[in-house]
């Protein structure tokens, strides 16, 4: 029987090298490597992709002879759900697109304006999306626009985007939002989400990035874009995020005013507490910051522990400052909490929260909300005072 | 139905195992022909047995001083030195025999006892009673004295061939251990082990094997370290060997595999006495094949190729080092091009970005698919290491040369292949060297992984070796499991495959190599040598 | 022939693998959310009782396997009948990890491939492993499922900075009632499956290790499933691992710099393989001692062919297949893996007492 067998099992096995195909074996050098998306929601309600596609002889460093022009290409497609205009890709460029490496995406303005949620669909459901690709609005401008734009300093504007909001650990500005993020954000009972955006500095040269500034995040409310934020309000809102890895604050020297002083914060802890009291909800930031000082104009005072100590609280007084305004922002005109009290009273006062699920945002709006700084300066560089003219 | 077929599974289990009785009481039993007394029959005898060897040279003396007895001279011509046979055989019998008393009145038998005892300086000497082992010794370079009238022949070391002097071995080359290497002599190899290991407990017996080459074959093992069932089970699978002829131990080894289809070996070979000494001392056996440099061991595990002499030589921490580089190689050698063949097919998410970029950018426009590129460039290597394996030296180096340039630098600039295929084709090559018991055999799994990873990505890579791995555990050499000490696993084992333990931590020998007595034989360092006690003394 | 012994080391490895390679893909407990690692201790615990009881009916008929065990408790034809059903549970659950993995492939790798052509690839590695004997898989076993709890941890390790341990409040907020179900289901998967070891049980080198062996093997088992539970809870947050088909899967593309799941294909590979390689011996070992068979390795073709149709032809869509695994199974298993065995020992525990009363 053995003798039999063996034959047929290499002819077995030579047929099934032949007939069967490699069915999902797709080259790296016939895809097209998708670097960032854009999507746009169209005047006549279809949603419009837009594909940053890499042209990787062009993007490979070392190869000689730049004679190969821009390292991308962008295309565009159209169409009622995202993966029919990703066929429609496929129709236009003739290659399967591979997402497996996208950069950035990009939700455009009136996509923002209309709802987000439904059309992240698909990033989560097709298996080759990666998850922690970083996610930026656009303002007064299409994702379509954006992409068009060139970058000077990076051979694909995608890296570029990508960069600006990873420096964030640099200057605690920017909202680091990995995809994975939005969807749990989204997801999270009790708390809005805010996406940062990027703008165009003048509204007619939109060529290159450098044109571009991410000024603004935009303030979702139920996947719904309501409203923006500026950098400062955003720098608050990462502080009481505990999210904040670095960030400068600059105020007036506490005893020459007309003399700044610029405090780097190197470590920013936040906690957020929510306490329920004869049925009533109070919310409490503390927010601990270590800093360091990072430049100062004064000439006249040396670092002393006393004037460090001054330095402290004035530091600490423009945090609680930026806070409260931005708690009051948020309670005032936008009555979104994006801080995730909710999350927290749905966490920890659940009974509580049953009540109030249904409209957490118009309780958020009246509910007292304590702010307190504290921050500890622990070394100033390596002199005292600057120098002085003579 | 069932009933019937278990019943004729049965049966064949029985056939099998009476057949195979069966082969063992069939070992060869050599008829034994007694030598004729008469000096004309035994010339008769002789000439016929060598009939048309015209190297065979049979010389006929006369001793004594009055009544000549006639003695018969048989050598073969090169196979002995000529010196010693003048000096110490031929000049007593015909000269310094005029002064002992010979006589045919003598009793027949103690004439033979009176040259071998008193006459022949000779320093080994055999009684042959037998022909047949007059005829085997003759024709390993003995001289053989018949005497007129007796049934007794005497045998004389006088061989003198040609052989090549102990030489570095090229095959295993060493920076620090010992640069002897084996060579074709028996002899000298056995004298080899001798020297290393020297107590009576290492003994070496002797056996022939090859029904027309007649080759010696010895099986040397260190009795109270060696398991006696591994010895036994050598021995009665080489009795069981019947075949014309025993040119290299290569044959040996492929006779008594334990999986005779396996890619993978079961039985070691080195070139290195060292070597193979520290395997004896773990109990192993070796077989010695003469007119082989090659000494083989067994049982042999799947560790043994990547533990070479000079991890015992150096410190523990470079030792594990080295180690560690080698089970890496192994990994490379084996998955290079079935990883890149995956990774650029199926899982380019996997990759980082700017690497994506880079092999896109390289892979631009060639006309072959990653596998096939891998394929050919695979097949270019193997014929580039045949050719520069069996051409004369000075052709392999510009064979070497050419492969390099067609390898290399022509074949990217002529977009055939891709820059990264080389690199990958390049370090797969690189590290199969490193790993030079499975050099040969590393190809085959390298293909059949590749195929697999074209189909179906990680996923057949995975499967391919998950067969691979349950084939080599599956493997037995002579009874001890191929992957031991991973599978089974022995903790203490350990000590000895990843890394290299300090010796003084590696107190017992092997447990799956020395039997069954946990009790016995489980020391092999005494353990106040470890370097504590150095400390207190102080 | 000689006979196939396993020692302990080797059976409890199979244990781990068995009770941890599929599920921890799957993570059992996630339809009770943020109380998961609750319904998982819940379904722990039981599982460990179970698996007590599997072990004491196997002490009190030494040397049998659960054919024989049930045919000597409950009479020559009860037992066949009970012993073909429980044959065909095998069968099945050894179809169902089948299927489990090919899906997988499909979902994140391999889209386009064929299933059967996966799931035939799976089959044809598990019939060769089987056919060089269970022994052969055992040693591979301590080879491989080492690295299976190793792929989970790197990953846990890597999303460690995700976590936030908030996530598990607040604790009951749906009552105690999905919990105790979520729990029930977990007893059933996996911890109910490996009553197929009451087939492997008599081939364990030294019978008093049994207990100690298969004891520690639960626990770690359930330790390391545990980490992942708490794991996906506390970083993926238990939205996210209610709504992801494989929690696993997301949670190694959460990794930073690099997409890791690769390992959790090795995860699966191996683990899976391990458990469809156990049931595929339970399933033979039963029907050869049925029939009266001497080896069962003659069996194992056609019954791993059997087994690989039946995969196939199981559910007509994936969205059956996870239905399947949340409401029908732990129902589907309860007889196999509670009632049966249940009986089983009360009726060995009488029969043994009134032994005991005769011989004294």
């Amino acid at each position: 029987m053995n003798k039999i067998k063996l034959p047929i099992l290499a002819v077995a096995f030579i047929a099934i090298l032949f007939l069967t195909g490699c069915w999902d074996n797709n080259d790296v050098s016939d895809v097209a490597i998708v670097t960032a998306i854009g999507i746009d929601k169209l005047e006549d309600g279809r949603l419009a992709m837009t594909w940053q596609i890499l042209k990787p002889e062009a993007a490979q460093p070392g190869m000689e002879g730049g004679q190969a022009g821009k390292a991308y290409t962008n295309y565009t497609a159209a169409g009622l759900t995202l993966n029919e205009a990703h066929k429609e890709l496929i129709r236009i460029s003739g290659r399967k697109p591979f997402y497996g490496h996208i950069q950035v995406i990009l939700l455009g303005e009136k996509l923002a304006k209309e709802g987000i949620a439904e059309f992240i669909d698909i990033f989560e459901r097709q298996y080759e999306f990666n998850q922690t690709v970083k996610v930026l609005l656009t303002k007064d401008m299409t994702a379509q626009e954006l992409l068009e734009a060139e970058s000077d300093l990076e051979n694909l504007p995608a890296i570029h985007l990508m960069n600006l909001v990873e420096a964030n650990i640099f200057t605690g500005k920017v909202i680091d939002l990995p995809f994975f993020k939005l969807v749990m954000e989204l997801e999270r009972e009790g708390r809005s989400t805010v996406i940062s955006a990027l703008s165009s500095k003048s509204k007619n040269d939109k060529s290159t990035i450098k044109e571009m500034q991410i000024e603004y995040a935009g303030i979702f409310r139920k996947g719904k874009l309501i409203g923006y934020i500026n950098t400062v309000q955003v720098q608050s809102l990462l502080f009481i995020a505990n999210q904040i890895r670095q960030t400068l604050i600059t105020t007036e020297h506490p005893l020459s005013p007309d003399k700044q002083i610029s405090v780097e914060i190197v470590r920013g802890q936040a906690k957020r507490e929510v306490s329920l009291s004869e049925g009533r909800i109070k919310g409490i930031v503390y927010v601990d910051a270590l800093a360091r000082i990072a430049e100062v104009h004064e000439t006249q005072y040396s670092l002393k522990p006393d004037i460090a100590k001054i330095i402290e609280s004035e530091t600490a007084g423009r945090i609680k400052q930026n806070l409260v305004t931005l708690i009051d922002m948020a309670q005032d005109n936008y009555g979104t909490d994006i801080f995730g009290f909710g999350e927290l009273v749905y966490k920890n006062e659940y009974g509580f929260w049953k009540s109030v699920k249904d409209d957490w945002d118009e309780y958020f709006v009246h509910m007292p909300i304590d702010v307190f700084v504290d921050v500890k300066i622990k070394r100033a560089g390596l002199i005292d005072k600057p120098s002085k003219a003579r | 139905m069932f009933k019937r077929l278990s019943k004729i599974i049965g049966l064949r289990k029985k056939e099998n195992s009476s057949s195979n009785t069966a082969m063992a009481a069939d070992k060869k039993q050599p008829m034994v022909e007694g030598i004729p007394t008469d000096i004309n029959d035994l010339k008769a005898r002789v000439r016929r047995e060598f009939d048309r060897c015209e190297d065979i040279v049979i010389r006929t003396l006369e001793i004594g001083q009055d009544n000549f007895i006639e003695m018969l001279v048989v050598y073969f011509d090169g196979l002995v030195n000529k010196d010693t046979l003048n000096a110490h055989v031929l000049r007593p019998l015909l000269i310094d025999a005029r002064i002992v008393p010979l006589d045919k009145s003598v009793n027949k038998r103690t004439i033979v006892n009176i040259i071998e005892r008193n006459l022949l300086d000779n320093c080994e000497i055999l009684e042959l009673t037998d022909f047949n082992q007059c005829v085997q010794n003759i024709l390993s370079g003995n001289t053989v004295l018949f005497t007129e009238g007796s049934d007794i022949a005497l045998a004389t070391c006088t061989k003198g061939f040609a052989t090549r002097s102990v030489d570095k071995p090229d095959t295993e080359s060493s920076v620090r251990g010992s640069r002897e290497g084996f060579v074709e002599s028996f002899r000298v190899n056995t004298s080899l082990l001798r020297r290393r290991i020297r107590t009576s407990s290492l003994k070496i017996e002797e056996m022939t094997i090859g029904q027309q080459t007649n080759t010696k074959v010895g099986i040397a093992y260190v009795e109270g370290i060696v398991n006696k069932r591994i010895v036994d089970e050598v021995i009665s699978r080489l009795s069981k060997i019947k075949i014309d002829g025993v040119l290299g131990s290569g044959t040996l080894e492929e006779l008594i595999q334990d999986a005779p289809l396996s890619l993978m070996p079961t039985v070691a070979n080195s070139e290195k006495p060292d070597k193979v000494a520290g395997k004896l001392l773990e109990g192993r056996v070796a077989i010695i094949t003469d007119g082989s440099p090659f000494v083989l061991t067994v049982p042999c595990l799947f560790i043994e190729a990547f533990q070479t002499s000079e991890d015992y030589y150096s410190l523990p921490f470079i030792a594990s080092f080295i180690r560690m580089l080698r089970f890496i190689a192994f990994v490379i050698s084996m998955y290079g091009p079935a990883f890149y063949v995956a990774m650029v097919g199926f899982h380019q998410s996997v990759v980082p970005f700017k690497l994506v970029v880079t092999i896109a950018a390289a892979r631009q426009g060639l006309p072959f698919s990653p596998f096939t590129e891998a394929f050919i460039m695979g097949l270019t290597f193997e014929l580039l290491r045949e050719a520069g394996i069996r051409m004369p030296k000075p052709v392999g180096q510009a064979v070497s040369i050419v492969g390099a340039l067609v390898l290399g630098e022509a074949s990217i600039r002529a977009g055939i292949t891709g820059a990264p295929m080389v690199i990958v084709t390049a370090i797969t090559a690189i590290c199969s060297f490193i790993l030079t018991p499975y050099t040969d055999l590393l190809p085959f799994a390298r293909f059949a992984l590749l195929i697999a990873a074209n189909v179906l990505g990680l996923i057949g890579i995975a499967l391919v070796s998950a067969a691979g791995l349950v084939h080599l555990c599956s493997l037995r050499s002579f009874g001890v499991p191929f992957m031991a000490p991973f599978a089974p696993l022995n903790l203490s084992g350990l000590k000895d495959t990843f890394i290299r333990a300090p010796l003084w931590t590696m107190f017992t020998r092997p447990k799956e190599l020395t039997g069954i007595h946990p009790d016995q034989n489980r020391v092999r360092m005494a353990l106040e040598i470890s370097p504590e006690d150095y400390d207190g003394n102080e | 022939m000689q006979k196939v012994r396993l020692s302990g080391i080797q059976l409890g490895m199979l244990f781990v693998g068995f009770l941890y390679g599929s599920s921890s893909l799957l993570n059992p407990a996630f339809s009770a959310l943020q109380d998961g690692w609750l319904a998982f201790l819940i379904g722990w615990m039981l599982g460990i009782i179970i698996i007590a009881v599997y072990i004491s009916i196997y002490l009190l008929n030494p040397s049998q396997t659960l054919i024989g065990i049930l045919k000597s408790n409950f009479g020559r034809f009860l037992g066949t009948v009970i012993g073909i059903l429980y044959a065909w549970y095998f069968l099945h659950l050894a179809a169902i990890v089948l299927r489990d993995f090919g899906e997988f492939s499909l979902l994140v790798i391999l889209p386009n491939t064929p299933l059967p052509f996966i799931i035939g690839c799976f089959a044809a590695l598990c019939v060769y492993s089987l056919k060089k004997g269970i022994e052969v898989t055992a040693r591979t076993g301590e080879l491989l499922i080492p690295l299976i709890p190793l792929a989970s941890l790197i990953v846990t390790l890597g999303i460690a900075r995700l976590i936030d341990f908030s996530n598990i409040k607040p604790v009951l907020a749906n009552g105690i009632k999905p919990v105790l179900t979520t729990g029930f289901g977990v007893l059933s998967f996996p911890f109910g499956e490996t009553v197929c070891f009451l087939m492997v049980f008599p081939l364990l080198r030294k019978r008093s290790t049994l207990r100690k062996t298969v004891f520690i093997s639960t626990v770690i088992a359930g330790l390391l499933l545990l980490i992942i539970v708490v794991r996906d809870i506390l970083a993926l947050n238990p939205q996210l691992t209610q709504r992801a088909a494989f929690p696993a899967e997301l949670a190694s593309k959460l990794f930073p710099v690099i997409n890791i799941y690769p390992l959790i294909l090795l995860n699966l590979l191996i683990g899976g393989t391990i458990k469809v390689i156990v049931c595929l011996y339970a399933s033979a070992a039963a029907i050869t001692e049925l029939s009266g068979l001497s080896d069962y390795k003659a069996l194992l073709s056609s019954i791993t062919g059997f087994s690989v149709t039946l995969s196939i032809w199981l559910y007509d869509n994936v969205m059956q297949m996870f239905e399947f695994a949340v409401s029908t199974y732990p129902y589907y298993a309860l007889p196999f893996q509670i009632i049966i065995p249940v009986l089983l020992l009360i009726i060995s525990i009488i029969r043994r007492t009134s032994e005991r009363r005769k011989t004294s």
